[in-house]
């Protein structure tokens, strides 16, 4: 019987072929990078850009691991959790730690085991990913008042719709967006808020600082929310954040509760990130440059101190950062913080 | 910014007197330094008969002392500097009427054309930025206003100017300089003997030319109104009884002079000292291409030094990847990155070599925008920040933020994309109401982020530069 997580691959290639296919099929979808935005596919890239939306992986995750508890033959709760595990190891080495919500739905899924309440567990989560924009846009105006100038960074669904349900509330204020080079998807973002009527100005990101001491508050999206109330957020955060402590601007993290990740920032800027092709940060066709000898260097994201955020708005309330060790407390249980690797 | 405001002239009388307290009180400067004779405390209606009276002496007084031998140019050029400013104040405001006269048609046509183009970019940028002029279009340099008045050398410059391709503090300054002698030798002094061809050629000359520049093609920079400054000085300091070929000898020399020893031995020298604190294994970081850090690294890698130096970048402008160009020919080893990608490499870096296109004298330095964001990682991570600057970019002004004094470049090198994904979002951002473009072409980096500053004469505290600035012109302090 099953008991050690290795073990799972073959154990369902024995009992289960349907549902390994399933699980396949899933993986060879992370792999290709589809569901995270940094595909490697010649011509999804554009597409999978305008398109993402984090929510999406946790779905699937969340559909698949159903599936495995539903139909699977496991026996005993302790069982079930080593499949668990299992499954978090193969979507982790698949391409779940471009992910960390992968891990954060099977962690939440198997202290949901731990409490014996697996199917209410997963349809709370399911409705409030649903929800999730909702919940947050309903705080937007306790953060936003009329006539502020408000700083966002690069593109993200989570902020988009937070400004246009401010907008919507018939508050007029403006907002500056940064392009966020060399993937410029601030100016997306702009055309975006720009098009539902709001003031929108795209300022290139050297000009941050500039601008920093004008601006009234700097809304950030998030890659992941760590355990030391640290963020990770799209590479150039870093710049925007300490601009704004040097110009007292309050950074706001507007985040869904999926992206709270159990791990602590021990590799720096390496945590949580990963590298991009560089042919974006300079063109390869450039006839002046030779680039024998040149590093290139595009990471995706960045890592914030926890200092540097004054709060995190959620869709399950505000917290400061150095109240998010106990929501973890509450998400997860202890044993399961360990990483899938 | 050379051009001291008329208006501003009168008002500063009492703050004259008191300025006048403190010098006594402060240390005395070298004895190689010339200082004028002091005056006494005086109200504003003393001073105004004496200033009566100075322009009657003046028209017998001849402005001669002013060349002397090549060494103490240097130190002469904070009196001539100073001289020149009375001369200025005073002939603006003996000649006001006349200049009037002379000007109005020309602003009321440059006001009226100002407005209308204001009215086709109304609300094209942010409320807080309307008090910076738009970005306009390339001048026509075919217009016979331009080409009926100035030398067509001027107008080719000041299309080079506008387009952007002569660009940086240094090379716009010496181009002017250049394009100016070339109009010495053009110049030919007005037939009638009994006027003055120094004013002629002040006013003839060279305001229209600078005029033209700065609100037709680009805003001069901080250098390009000191050494303009300086020009009109050696102008105003020529002998008048002497003929114009002499004088321009003169002159000419003057101009070189400039350009030898402000630019080329202060290159010379700021690398010198920026080497002393170039290590062998050293990690460099450097922003765009500033001048003054291209011949440094350049000339380090000569010396046999060996170092690592990651160039940051950013949009629009891309001036890093004519560094990196530069670097590469050099065969220094170099990384490049955009600005997003600074936290990330931070941690390898070591040092951090800056350029500026001016030094305010609270220490703030304006720079390239995008500097002030590199200056505040490298300082929040305890790296060392260098400057290197040139003393002649020294203004006398003071700036605390990025708004208040700035240029504005084209919005629309916002909306192209270097290809990509989001190629043409923005490409009719003009026909949205809400959308708009900044595109900001400088920044202020407050004095706090900045470790040093590397001047020909030496690395100084950034809180040191209202003291080199008084140190090099006695006279002008404020206090």
């Amino acid at each position: 019987m099953l008991s050690d997580p290795l073990a799972v691959r073959p154990w369902l290639f024995k009992n289960h072929p349907k549902q390994l296919a399933l699980l396949d099929k899933f993986e060879v979808e992370l792999k290709l990078g589809r569901l995270s935005g940094v595909s490697s596919e010649p011509g999804a890239k554009g597409e999978s850009l305008k398109s993402i939306d984090r929510r999406t992986v946790a779905f699937r995750t969340v559909e698949i691991l159903k599936t495995m508890i539903g139909s699977t033959r496991w026996q005993t709760p302790a069982h079930l959790v080593a499949l668990l595990r299992g499954l978090g190891r193969e979507l982790h080495s698949a391409g779940g730690f471009r992910e960390p919500a992968i891990g954060n739905v099977v962690r939440r899924i198997i202290a949901a085991v731990r409490e014996e309440a697996v199917m209410e567990a997963i349809t709370e989560f399911t409705s409030d990913l649903e929800d999730l924009h909702k919940n947050i846009n309903d705080q937007a105006t306790d953060h936003i008042h009329a006539g502020e100038i408000v700083l966002t960074y690069g593109r993200s669904k989570t902020v988009e719709s937070f400004l246009k349900a401010a907008a919507d509330k018939r508050l007029k204020f403006t907002v500056v967006v940064c392009e966020s080079a060399p993937k410029y998807e601030g100016s997306e973002m702009a055309k975006s808020l720009a098009d539902c009527g709001i003031d929108t100005c795209v300022i290139p990101d050297s000009a941050i600082f500039c601008i920093m001491a004008r601006v009234n508050k700097v809304l950030l999206p998030a890659h992941a929310v760590l355990a030391n109330g640290g963020l990770i957020a799209p590479s150039g955060s870093n710049m925007v954040v300490l601009s704004a402590s040097q110009n007292s601007v309050p950074v706001i993290c507007l985040t869904g509760m999926f992206k709270l990740t159990p791990i602590f920032p021990h590799e720096g800027q390496d945590t949580l990130n990963d590298m991009l092709c560089p042919s974006s940060v300079v063109s390869m066709h450039d006839k002046k440059l030779t680039l024998n000898n040149v590093d290139l260097v595009n990471p995706i994201y960045d890592y914030v101190r926890p200092e540097l955020i004054n709060l995190y708005v959620t869709n399950v309330g505000s917290f400061q950062p150095s109240y998010i060790y106990r929501l973890l407390a509450e998400y997860y249980h202890n044993d399961d913080w360990s990483s899938f690797e | 910014m050379s051009e001291a405001p008329p208006a501003a002239a009168p008002a500063p009388a009492g703050k004259a007197g008191k300025k006048e307290k403190k010098n006594q009180a402060k240390k005395k400067p070298p004895s190689n330094l010339v200082i004028p004779p002091k005056k006494p405390k005086l109200t504003k209606a003393e001073r105004r008969a004496l200033q009566e009276q100075q322009r009657a002496a003046k028209a017998g007084e001849k402005a001669g002392g002013a060349k002397k031998g090549g060494g103490e140019q240097q130190q002469q050029g904070g009196q001539q500097e100073k001289k020149g400013q009375q001369q200025q104040d005073l002939s603006s405001s003996a000649d006001a009427s006349k200049s009037k006269q002379n000007q109005k048609p020309d602003s009321s046509e440059t006001s009226k054309s100002g407005k209308e183009e204001e009215s086709h970019e109304e609300n094209r940028t942010l409320d807080i930025f309307a008090h910076l002029s738009n970005y306009h279009e390339l001048p026509n340099p075919h217009a016979p206003e331009w080409t009926s008045t100035l030398h067509p050398a001027v107008i080719e410059l000041g299309m080079q100017y506008a387009s952007g391709s002569i660009r940086g503090g240094q090379a716009r300054c010496r181009s002017m300089l250049e394009v100016f002698l070339q109009v010495f030798d053009d110049y030919e002094p007005p037939e009638d003997t009994t006027s003055d061809y120094r004013s002629h050629l002040d006013h003839m000359v060279l305001k229209p030319s600078f005029t033209f520049w700065t609100t037709k093609c680009r805003q001069h920079c901080v250098s390009m109104g000191n050494a303009f400054t300086f020009c009109k000085l050696a102008v105003a300091s020529l002998d008048r009884d002497s003929t114009w070929e002499k004088a321009k000898d003169i002159l000419k020399d003057t101009l070189d002079r400039y350009m030898h020893e402000r630019m080329d031995i202060a290159n010379q020298a700021i690398t010198e000292h920026a080497m002393k604190k170039i290590a062998n294994g050293d990690v460099i970081l450097t922003f765009g291409n500033s001048h003054a850090i291209r011949v440094l690294l350049t000339t380090a890698k000569k010396e046999g030094l060996d170092f690592y130096v990651w160039i940051a970048d950013s949009r629009p402008l891309f001036e890093g990847k004519d560094m990196l160009a530069a670097l590469e020919e050099a065969g220094i080893s170099c990384g490049y990155i955009q600005l997003n990608a600074l936290t990330y490499v931070l941690k390898q870096i070591n040092k951090v070599f800056l350029g500026a296109s001016a030094l305010m004298s609270n220490g703030a330095v304006f720079g390239r925008v995008g500097t002030a964001c590199v200056a505040m990682l490298a300082n929040d991570s305890h790296i060392p920040v260098l400057v290197c600057c040139e003393t002649y970019k020294i203004s006398n002004k003071v700036q605390l933020e990025s708004i208040t004094h700035n240029e504005l470049g084209n919005p629309d090198a916002l909306a192209e994309l270097p290809e990509g994904p989001a190629s043409s979002c923005l490409s009719n951002w003009r026909e949205s109401k809400t959308l708009k473009l900044l595109n900001l072409m400088y920044d202020v980096t407050p004095p706090d982020f900045v470790s040093g500053i590397i001047t020909e004469v030496g690395i100084i505290p950034s809180t040191s530069v209202a003291v080199l600035l008084r140190e090099m012109n006695p006279q002008d302090a404020a206090y």
